[in-house]
């Protein structure tokens, strides 16, 4: 059985790159933060705000000294913050802005890594994921090899076949890092078994094909999320430049509400993934389809749906807040009328 | 082949030539048994010839549908029969396209194509009409034969009976020639029919290799997948 050992080999290998693979992954956002955050394109987009903060600090001068003229005390001195905060933050090249945002990111991450690693029940979210995954990984590798004897029309060399298969799905499960859980025992035991292993490896090529597309769209979800966030927060300079425009709404507080949304979409996804794997694990039973749907699919699609519903009620909330504030000052009339309809 | 036929048919008709006049001086009413003898060698001769010409022409319509590639590696295969050498043709397809690409199918169809030139030789309608000559010139010298055997035995001198013996050997030499053209033949379709015969073979091992590779790489990448699979 050539092609067999061939194959078991390869698997070995794979599973060992992959497992490689996904820390280095993980370690090389840590890097790309570095670098995006501390390169050429984010300096010149500093270099741009500070263009857009002169530009609008100028308007802002102009409405501030008018208010001073007017003799309107309260309002010149709450508003004064603004350029300071601007004027700090994009000092240096923005050295302080880079370091709060990657802060943001930390305080995220921390946020994260506590939820992954905290247990319910037995075992820890990161674990239950892992662990499922990986045994779908195995299984689906071992039912192909598998399904490859049944295509022998000569009994005794299927069986032979079939026995060769089983060894090699055993050299593979071994090499799984959690203890195997009692689905996948099972379905061990049944392609050890020598008249069930015709039927419990049954694999249609489409059916191992999709749930590879969907784990694989899962885990291209988390990639793009955390270039999202990365993303949001190589634009905080123009955010912070634009902060002096004389409107309502700053824009640092957007681009903030912008940057905790996507991190709360990698939040939710972690969640409600960790907690589906952790619903398999602890039931004992899993269909690798359904789980592949659930945390692949699915997953992504509510954790955007919830951050978005989050993200924008808080987003919406904080012009009413500063509504309601600005309400309680009676000498404060300078509001649009709009506003106040819409109030 | 066809040079040993020609052997043999040269060899016939000198025999042949050799003993009409022994049977002609002998005044017996089958006289005339040695032309037709010769004659019958003749179309047996040209028979075979025939066969090996249509099957040709057969080949010639096939160059001609062929394209110039395939030409080229067909003509530089052709046999002694002016049938191509197939392993040659197959060799020389797949140096010229490459074996990547759809070179064995080339290979098959070309292995198809001198298949139906082969049949029609016997199929087709001028081939039965030759079939049923053969056939008939073959009841004609059992005929024969049996007709000697009765002049033999009631012939009263012992030189008449063995003129009768000669004649009948060489109604039995037109016999066996037929019977050598006849095998000769059939061992070339036997293996026109093994050469078809495994390359279905070897088809049926690739499609099944295709859908054990395919349903294997299923399985595989989606191992590959499963093992970046962590939350971070």
């Amino acid at each position: 059985m050539i092609i067999l050992a061939d194959t078991s080999q390869a698997a070995s290998q794979i599973l060992q790159e992959g497992q490689n693979a996904q820390s280095a992954i993980a370690a090389a956002m840590d890097g790309l933060w570095d670098e995006v955050l501390g390169g050429g394109l984010y300096l010149a987009l500093v270099q741009l705000s500070l263009l857009f903060a002169v530009g609008t600090l100028v308007l802002f001068m102009v409405q501030w000294s008018q208010a001073i003229l007017n003799d309107d005390e309260r309002k010149p001195m709450t508003d004064l913050i603004f350029p300071v905060i601007v004027v700090v933050l994009l000092a240096n090249n923005g050295a302080v802005l880079a370091d709060s945002t990657k802060a943001f990111r930390d305080i995220i991450n921390q946020t994260n890594e506590t939820l992954l690693s905290s247990v319910s029940a037995s075992v820890s979210l990161q674990e239950a994921y892992q662990s499922v995954v990986g045994e779908i990984g195995a299984q689906s590798a071992i039912e192909s090899l598998a399904s490859n004897c049944q295509a022998i029309a000569e009994p005794t060399a299927q069986q032979n076949c079939l026995t060769d298969a089983a060894a090699q799905a055993q050299s593979l499960a071994d090499q799984m890092q959690a203890p195997p859980s009692n689905w996948f025992s099972r379905f061990m035991d049944g392609v050890k078994d020598p008249v069930g292993a015709g039927i419990s490896a049954i694999a249609s090529t489409i059916q191992l094909a999709i749930r590879g597309w969907i784990i694989a769209f899962g885990i291209a979800f988390q990639w793009t999320v955390e270039i999202s966030l990365l993303l949001t927060g190589l634009i905080g300079p123009v955010a912070v430049g634009l902060s002096l425009l004389p409107v309502q709404a700053k824009a640092i507080y957007s681009w903030l509400i912008g940057f905790f949304s996507v991190g709360m979409v990698k939040i939710y996804f972690n969640v409600i993934v960790g907690l589906v794997a952790t619903m398999v694990v602890n039931a004992g039973e899993n269909d690798p389809l359904i789980f592949a749907f659930a945390t692949g699919l699915l997953s992504p699609i509510l954790a955007m749906v919830l951050a978005a519903g989050g993200g924008m009620a808080i987003f919406n909330s904080i012009p009413k807040i500063t509504q309601t504030i600005a309400n309680r000052m009676p000498d404060l009339n300078f509001m649009p009328d709009e506003i106040h309809i819409k109030l | 082949m066809k040079k040993k036929l020609s052997t043999i048919a040269i060899a016939l008709s000198l025999t042949l030539s050799a003993s009409p006049a022994l049977a002609t001086d002998a005044r017996n009413p089958f006289s005339n048994l040695l032309d037709q003898l010769n004659q019958q060698i003749n179309n047996v001769t040209s028979f075979i010839e025939e066969q090996v010409s249509a099957v040709s022409e057969g080949f010639n319509e096939l160059l001609e549908n062929a394209g110039t590639d395939l030409q080229a590696a067909i003509d530089g295969a052709i046999g002694q029969m002016g049938i191509p050498d197939l392993e040659k043709v197959r060799t020389e397809i797949e140096e010229s396209v490459g074996a990547e690409l759809n070179a064995s199918d080339i290979g098959n169809e070309i292995d198809r194509q001198v298949t139906r030139a082969i049949a029609s030789g016997t199929l087709s309608s001028e081939g039965q009409e030759q079939t049923l000559q053969k056939l008939q010139q073959t009841q004609a010298s059992v005929q024969q034969v049996e007709q000697a055997n009765q002049t033999a035995q009631t012939a009263v001198a012992s030189q008449d009976v063995l003129k009768q013996i000669a004649a009948q050997n060489a109604q039995n030499a037109a016999i066996l020639g037929t019977l050598q053209a006849e095998t000769t033949q059939n061992a070339m379709r036997a293996d026109i029919a093994n050469t078809n015969l495994a390359n279905i073979s070897s088809s049926v091992d690739e499609q099944k290799a295709a859908q054990q590779k395919e349903r294997s790489g299923a399985g595989l990448s989606t191992l590959r997948t499963t093992s970046f699979a962590g939350l971070f």
